[in-house]
């Protein structure tokens, strides 16, 4: 098998993606506001492969292959970008830590009262069932006549991911939403809406990388599918979003961030990007390639959903709340957030890894209809 | 046995006596440019909370030392702990990640982060540790020149602070989150 050019620049974009976070994480500072980028990139990332996930069991679990049999060409490609894409975001977090090499800590003395302790051992469920799925899914034709026995096991893994995907993004829309201290989090809204959002954003980035592989003749009803998931999910993130609002607006220390999103100095990306590109543009758009079945128009809503995945996973849900975070009545305090190198250092390299690693997937992984692996279980 | 911290809003001058005295924990900091990035001044486990709107007002926070701490129920691996026989909220260093989740988990604010070591620090700091571990009383209560702070044992009714608190009118800070917190505020 001889490299592609593709693969080189895979692998170059590999090494120069975990020198850049190398160097982040190198040079990393303390900060006024204690989650910042990095943590805003891990929500991101983590949204992204669970929303994936979701919208793969579509056809892994619930059976259904699409009008033309398009689901099941693209399990394949759709299993890979969600396992791709926990890189990034395990990358983002674990050098978010002050000391990722104690990561072990997190299973060896783990605390059951601890969201954060929980999201250690659930990533290890989920990712090792999404790895056992790329195994099954490529070593098995989705076409193909399966035993029981094995239909069992596709059936399991099927679940077991989808099990694994939801509680992992419930707990962690829960770690912000067990913080009594930030009031702007507190509530058992944040579960709703990351899995709301993790659709949405899931199946708008799948999309992208799904059509950039598919044949042209594919573009058609994969453009009304995911067109579809996207008018969905848009309204139904606005509705979750709304009530994060609503719920907010009872409670003082709360308002006092939110009310920064609406109308304060996080307005800006608020209306423009999360409302106007992010739910009027998408619906727009997403419209439009369901009724023309078109390409064009749902990778532009694809393209809009990740900007405004990234506005929301940063500038909505991370930072505002924690700037105004002193809940001593009448005693606030404003916190302020200043992105420094170090953290866009680190978010940049594992956005680069993750780029390379759906590149490498593309050249070395049987992805393709009909393909097997034919070199260690899973490579080409 | 369970310490706990009284700060008397009445006898106190705001001299920040005890903020500068909490500083000498962490001697390596006194040099830095940005000794504590967290609080925008000196390293010291004392947090000065001004209010700024309607008539002035002055709290000194620090760690509660909650009897339901959310720090300890946030940390993923059990580094921060209540010691059991003091009560004090703790950290283990070798168990700590630097997630930041006991920094952000706090509603006081208590915690902050170390800028060299980039642990999570809080009162008591390391000298006052040891200083407590003596039997005597930690650095922002000896150096206060009103005895407007106090430190000791609220299960033993002859303790100095039980002597102090009862009767008094007190309070805790945010009592109404269920945390119970063992520092006292006469006002």
């Amino acid at each position: 098998m001889g490299l592609q050019i593709s693969t080189v620049l895979g692998l170059l974009l590999l090494a120069t993606g975990v020198l850049l976070a190398a160097a982040g994480f190198a040079s990393k500072g303390v900060h006024q506001v204690s989650w910042g980028l990095m943590v805003s990139g891990y929500v991101f990332f983590s949204l992204m492969t669970a929303g994936s996930t979701i919208v793969n069991s579509i056809y892994a679990l619930f059976g259904y292959k699409g009008a033309a049999g398009e689901l099941q060409r693209i399990i394949k490609i759709g299993v890979w970008f969600s396992l791709a894409t926990v890189v990034p975001a395990a990358t983002n977090i674990l050098l978010d830590l002050s000391y990722p090499q104690n990561a072990w800590a997190m299973f060896a003395f783990f605390n059951p009262d601890s969201r954060i302790a929980w999201m250690g051992l659930l990533y290890a469920v989920y990712g090792t069932f999404l790895l056992l799925e790329l195994l099954y899914v490529t070593r098995y034709e989705p076409a193909e006549q399966l035993s029981k026995g094995l239909a069992l096991v596709k059936l399991a893994l099927s679940l077991g991911v989808i099990v694994a995907a939801l509680t992992l993004y419930t707990n962690l829309g829960q770690v912000f939403g067990s913080m009594i201290s930030v009031p702007g989090w507190y509530g058992p809204h944040m579960g709703v809406l990351f899995v709301v959002t993790a659709v949405y954003l899931g199946a708008a980035a799948q999309a992208l990388y799904v059509l950039s592989l598919t044949e042209r003749a594919e573009a058609a009803p994969l453009s009304r599918f995911y067109g579809k998931i996207l008018l969905i999910s848009t309204p139904l993130l606005l509705l979750a979003l709304g009530w994060t609002f609503i719920t907010a607006s009872y409670l003082p220390p709360a308002w006092t961030a939110m009310r920064e999103i609406v109308v304060g100095s996080f307005a800006p990306y608020f209306w423009l990007i999360q409302i106007l590109m992010g739910v009027g543009g998408v619906i727009a758009l997403a419209y439009l390639a369901v009724s023309r079945a078109s390409r064009a128009p749902l990778l532009l809503a694809s393209a809009l959903a990740i900007l405004a995945g990234a506005t929301f996973s940063y500038y909505i849900i991370i930072i505002p709340q924690q700037t105004v975070p002193e809940a001593l009545a009448g005693l606030w305090r404003t916190f302020e957030y200043h992105l420094s190198l170090d953290e866009v250092l680190v978010v940049a390299g594992s956005a680069i890894v993750w780029l390379s690693l759906l590149v490498l997937g593309r050249d070395l992984l049987p992805l393709g209809a009909n393909e097997r692996p034919r070199r260690l279980f899973i490579l080409k | 046995m369970r310490l706990a911290y009284l700060w008397d809003s009445r006898k106190c001058i705001a001299c920040a006596a005890c903020v500068i005295a909490c500083a000498a924990n962490y001697p390596e900091l006194m040099r830095e440019a940005n000794p504590n990035p967290m609080y925008g001044y000196m390293g010291t486990n004392i947090r000065r909370v001004i209010r700024e709107r309607g008539r002035a007002e002055l709290r000194l926070v620090s760690c509660q030392h909650c009897e339901n701490p959310p720090c300890v129920t946030a940390c993923p691996t059990g580094a921060s702990y209540v010691e059991k026989e003091t009560g004090l909220v703790k950290l283990n260093e070798a168990k700590c990640i630097g997630c930041k989740s006991c920094v952000v988990a706090c509603p006081y604010g208590a915690r902050w982060v170390h800028p060299k070591t980039k642990y999570p620090e809080k009162c008591p700091g390391p000298l006052c540790e040891s200083i407590i571990a003596k039997g005597e009383k930690p650095l922002c209560v000896t150096s206060c020149p009103t005895t407007a702070r106090d430190f000791g044992d609220i299960d033993d009714p002859n303790s100095s602070i039980s002597r102090r608190l009862a009767g008094r009118r007190v309070e805790r800070m945010m009592e109404h989150l269920g945390l119970e917190p063992k520092y006292f505020v006469v006002r």
